[in-house]
């Protein structure tokens, strides 16, 4: 083989893992930017990608281009101009119907994305796509924020790192005159190599630094999470905070786990309501305070009932378990509670809701009236209307612009049944549901913000919006939290409400019927949490990121790492205990054998049809001289096949075995040596 | 003759990479300023993974590596002969250290060798390597010094460490072998004046360059296999003399100089006396067999000699010599005034303008 060969060999196996690195650091970077491109481009994208590096894996990469691969380049280079066309033309669309937006950024990357991988043909280009990759994932840790994404972020820079190696490796083995080089795929492996120091160096650097400055984890959980805890915009939410909270900031994120809250005897799905909202301050909604005067009446049989009852509606009576110490003084029921029995003393805040004090509840048993008045009775809705300001009131820092929305939505609705609906209708078609939103700033209108800013965000979002609009149009309208729906459990007639099932929604008042619930959120909260891949994915992510930070993640881990190694060694010793067929060579035999074997694994094989005395001009000038090899060839054929009287001497035995493991050592460290000429 | 550049000390670090390693920076700390700023675990895990990556490649290129290196290669070679250099390397480190680059690049003028230059990706703790390295040089002078360059590379392509050791080496190329001109048998045409001296047949030797196909002795040829040429004697006493002005690099006059230079080296082999003179060399007198490359390799800006040169040199070569003229261009200054005075003093010239058009 010469040594041109030899080169090529070696460059294309280089070039192969320069482009299997940065495509499977392209997929994840892909990953990461889905939130913001949705499922269906980013199926697509992966798709084309993935086509991309198997159509382009054995292609090599050159200092420059040669002069074929202009000429074949062309062809490429028109499906890479198609690719920047239609990304462009996408990126323009979300550009010219809703502004300047993360989809937008995301999708002209993509779109270079592809571009770049379907034409690059040199090293300067690959090296270009690291630098894409690497933006890639930083739009994605600016845009979308889920803990989750670490995991993506860790994986796109090792292989973004590795090819960079890789791209840095092949360029001085372009430049060089010579090049000892080892296996191509020891060379990967020991590309990979400083990424796990840099891992260990980059772990150390973010744990000072995140302890030592406030972050936000920029993270949720679930599914339309509300977890309302009044803390701060730093702080994460908890399920025990948002129970035991009296406010429900917008700006706070927090990842609501998936714990058991509550169970109850009811197997049908249902919105259980806990805590109703009634002012808004354009960033926090506030729960009413308590009634002094508004205890329960105690029966003898030591069920608890309001003073006043008479909602209209269907009663049900519900056996509820809390499973969960959640410091919680909210009594959840699936309608409008009429009694309770259970610990504690019950008592209503302003606006009638119960509130147990006295004791943690722990099992209590709840009857509430659900009404479920039909669209016809909703717009036939007559009567005396609510007579409190509060319902309708809005804080002085709402945009004009969201009223004025709200009043063109609504100007061709006749009742208030239809002014709900076109709002609702809106919201659901025009923002996405989406758990990786941005926050908004302090000082920002949160409602603003979402409406006309990020038209990104989750039920908390979508039902602040949806009772401000209704309040800008004269509807009374409040939001409540509570549970959405649950699970099923293997008991049968149970079901589960989790951490991850917290749910906020709207009540709208309607004249002689009273509260009745809305939802903007819709097929967000319906399709219940983790129910589309790309939330069963993320979930399951960041249910392994989590338990990696524990000791049973640790655990496994260390299982995983004992399992890698104990196979590496078991695949050793069965190496080591193979029966060898050059046990019955002769010494030189073997040491010839074990150097064929080494340059065969190194592109550097005795060809077909070269005679020992050829191959040993070849290997000459490597570390032996030419004619050290040749003497050593020499007794390699005496030992092989002349008669017992001209077999070679010990002493010549152990110099052309010194010989053959000269070479052997040479070539085994260093797989390939190649030497290219000067230029005359 | 063998040089050897050895290094053995912790390379000083310097950024390599250039603008990839200042953009990695860059980002890195636009990214903190921006998690700073908007609090985000994210995007400070990002500039984290960035400034790891820096320090990390920055500290392996600075620590991995001690090298002992020894380049040798040979100091007298000729344009388009190619020749070899041996590149010893030996890692003196107790681990296995990373990528290296020695490069061995003569300092000239113009360039007159390639860089050796080596690419190692690894190797292991106390290892050594020799490589054989082929190499043609690519013009004719003479380089008085080389820097070998050791550079050890980081990780992700960002850093790298060098260490430069100044050599001083003196590496001559000589002029390429070219066919020569046959000024003892009538070559030189008409106005040879060794033509009509004694001719006497000393023997048989194998053919050179440069020895006309009618001097070949077929009968011992066709005996030993071998091409094989009379070698004529009885030269004593003849001079050749060289007159070299033009400049290193013009393509007309690396080729008479290349033609001159063969032509000297058949007549010294044959007995003739050869001088040369050139404005920036001068005349080294009687040229040897060992020592006739010398003028060839160093002549580099030469201007046609002046009177007193020429009077000197013409001494030295006296009534009925030849001189080989390697002047490129028939506009040269002083060109015409040296024809005549070769003339005036009975000695034929031989214009090599004409010879290599």
């Amino acid at each position: 083989m010469s040594t041109d060969a030899q080169r090529q060999v070696v460059m294309t196996a280089n070039a192969k893992a320069i482009r299997v690195s940065l495509i499977i650091g392209g997929l994840l970077a892909q990953l990461a930017v889905q939130p913001l491109v949705g499922t269906p481009v980013w199926v697509s994208a992966s798709v084309l990608l993935s086509a991309a590096g198997i159509f382009s894996a054995r292609l090599p990469l050159h200092g420059d281009a040669t002069a074929l691969e202009r000429r074949l380049g062309g062809g490429r280079q028109f499906v890479a101009i198609a690719l920047v066309v239609a990304f462009g033309l996408g990126a323009f669309y979300s550009f010219y119907t809703d502004g300047p937006r993360a989809e937008t950024l995301a999708l002209l990357l993509l779109g270079a994305q592809l571009a770049h991988t379907v034409a690059m043909r040199t090293l300067r280009e690959a090296a270009l796509g690291c630098g894409v990759t690497i933006a890639m994932l930083a739009v994605a840790a600016v845009f979308a924020s889920d803990a989750a994404l670490a995991v993506l972020l860790v994986g796109g820079f090792a292989c973004t790192g590795g090819a960079a190696t890789l791209i840095r490796r092949a360029t001085l083995i372009e430049s060089a005159t010579a090049a000892a080089l080892e296996r191509p795929g020891a060379a990967v492996w020991r590309a990979l190599m400083p990424f796990g120091a840099a891992i260990v160096v980059g772990a150390i650097g973010f744990t000072l630094l995140a302890h030592s400055a406030p972050l936000h984890p920029h993270h949720r959980g679930g599914a339309g999470g509300i977890a309302g805890n009044a803390g701060h915009g730093t702080t994460p939410r908890t399920v025990q905070g948002y129970f035991a909270s009296r406010a429900l900031d917008l700006r706070t994120r927090g990842d609501l786990p998936t714990t058991p809250i509550l169970s109850t005897d009811s197997a049908a799905p249902a919105y259980w309501q806990g805590a109703i909202y009634d002012s808004f301050d354009g960033m926090t909604w506030k729960m009413p305070l308590p009634n002094p005067s508004g205890v329960w009446n105690t029966a003898d049989d030591g069920t608890q009932a309001p003073p006043n009852t008479g909602s209209p509606g269907t009663e049900r009576n519900d056996d509820v378990d809390i499973l969960a110490d959640t410091e919680s003084t909210v009594v959840f029921a699936p309608g409008v509670v009429t009694s309770y029995r259970g610990p504690g003393r019950v008592f209503s805040d302003v606006d009638g809701s119960p509130r147990v004090a006295g004791a943690s509840i722990g099992q209590y048993e709840v009857t509430s009236v659900v009404a479920a008045p039909s669209a016809d009775q909703l717009r036939a809705a007559s009567g005396a209307d609510t007579d409190d300001p509060k319902w309708t009131a809005l804080p002085a820092s709402i945009a004009p612009r969201v009223t004025e929305l709200a009043r063109d939505l609504t100007s061709s609705s006749q009742t208030r049944y239809d002014k709900v609906r076109a709002i609702e209708n809106y919201l659901k078609t025009h923002e996405k549901y989406d758990l990786h939103s941005p926050q908004p700033q302090a000082g920002d209108d949160a409602v603003d913000d979402f409406v006309f800013v990020s038209h990104r965000g989750f039920c908390e979002q979508f039902a602040t919006a949806a009772v401000v609009m209704l309040r800008g149009v004269g509807v009374p309208a409040r939001l409540v939290t509570g549970f959405a729906f649950g699970d099923t459990t293997s008991e049968p007639g149970r079901r589960i409400f989790r951490g991850s099932d917290a749910h906020a929604w709207v009540q709208v008042y309607y004249p002689g019927i009273g509260w009745v619930d809305s939802d903007p959120t819709g097929t967000a909260v319906a399709t219940s949490p983790g129910s589309s891949a790309r939330q069963q994915v993320s979930a399951f992510v960041t249910h392994m990121w989590h338990s990696l930070l524990t000791w049973g993640g640790a655990l496994v881990v260390l299982a995983i790492v004992f399992l890698v190694v104990f196979v590496a060694l078991w695949r050793r010793r069965r190496i080591r205990t193979a029966p060898d067929p050059r046990d019955a060579a002769g010494p030189v035999l073997r040491a010839y054998l074990a150097l064929d074997k080494a340059l065969a694994d190194t592109g550097r094989a005795r060809e077909a049809g070269e005679t020992l005395a050829e191959f040993a001009r070849r290997l000459g000038g490597l570390v032996a001289t030419s004619s050290e090899v040749a003497v050593a060839m020499h007794c390699l054929e005496r030992e092989c096949y002349a008669r017992s009287s001209r077999r070679p001497s010990d002493a010549e035995t152990a110099a052309a075995v010194e010989v053959f493991e000269r070479l052997r050592t040479a070539a085994g460290s260093h797989a390939v040596v190649l030497v290219r000429s000067g230029h005359v | 003759m063998a040089h050897l550049g050895r290094t053995d000390s912790v390379p000083r670090v310097a950024l390599s990479g250039g603008l990839a390693t200042r953009l990695v920076f860059l980002g890195a700390v636009a990214l903190f300023l921006l998690s700073a700023q908007a609090g985000s675990a994210l995007l400070l895990l990002i500039a984290c993974g960035l400034a790891a990556m820096l320090f990390v490649s920055a500290v392996w290129a600075g620590f991995s590596s001690a090298l002992q290196v020894n380049v040798r290669t040979p100091t007298d070679v000729s344009v388009g002969v190619p020749f070899t250099a041996h590149v010893a390397i030996e890692n003196l480190r107790r681990w296995r250290g990373g990528p290296v680059t020695v490069r061995e690049s003569f300092v000239a003028a113009r360039p007159l060798l390639p860089d050796v230059a080596v690419y190692v990706d690894t190797l292991g703790a106390k290892q050594k390597l020799g490589l054989v390295v082929e190499l043609i040089p690519l013009a004719r002078g003479e380089a008085s010094s080389a820097n070998l360059t050791i550079e050890t590379h980081g990780p992700f392509g960002l850093f790298s460490s060098r260490k430069s050791v100044p050599k001083p080496v003196v590496a001559r190329v000589a002029p390429a072998p070219v066919p020569a001109i046959d000024i003892l048998a009538g070559g030189a045409g008409d106005e040879n004046a060794f033509a009509n001296q004694g001719f006497e047949v000393r023997g048989v030797r194998e053919w050179r360059p440069g020895d006309a196909v009618r001097h070949v002795h077929w009968r011992s040829t066709a005996r030993t296999g071998s091409l094989n040429v009379l070698e004529t004697g009885g030269n004593e006493g003849k001079r050749l003399g060289v007159v070299m002005a033009g400049r290193g690099g013009d393509a007309s006059f690396e080729a008479m100089v290349a033609v001159a230079a063969s032509t000297v080296g058949n007549a010294i082999a044959e007995g003739v006396e050869c001088f040369a003179w050139s404005s920036d060399v001068g005349c080294l007198g009687k040229l040897t067999v060992s020592s006739f490359l010398k003028p060839f390799t160093r002549v580099e800006n030469a201007a046609v000699p002046d009177d007193n040169a020429l009077s000197h040199l013409f001494e030295h070569l006296g009534s009925g010599a030849t001189l080989l003229m390697a002047i490129p261009s028939e506009a040269f200054s002083g060109r015409a005034h040296l024809e005549a005075r070769a003339a005036s003093s009975g000695i034929v010239v031989i214009d090599l303008l004409e010879r290599i058009s």
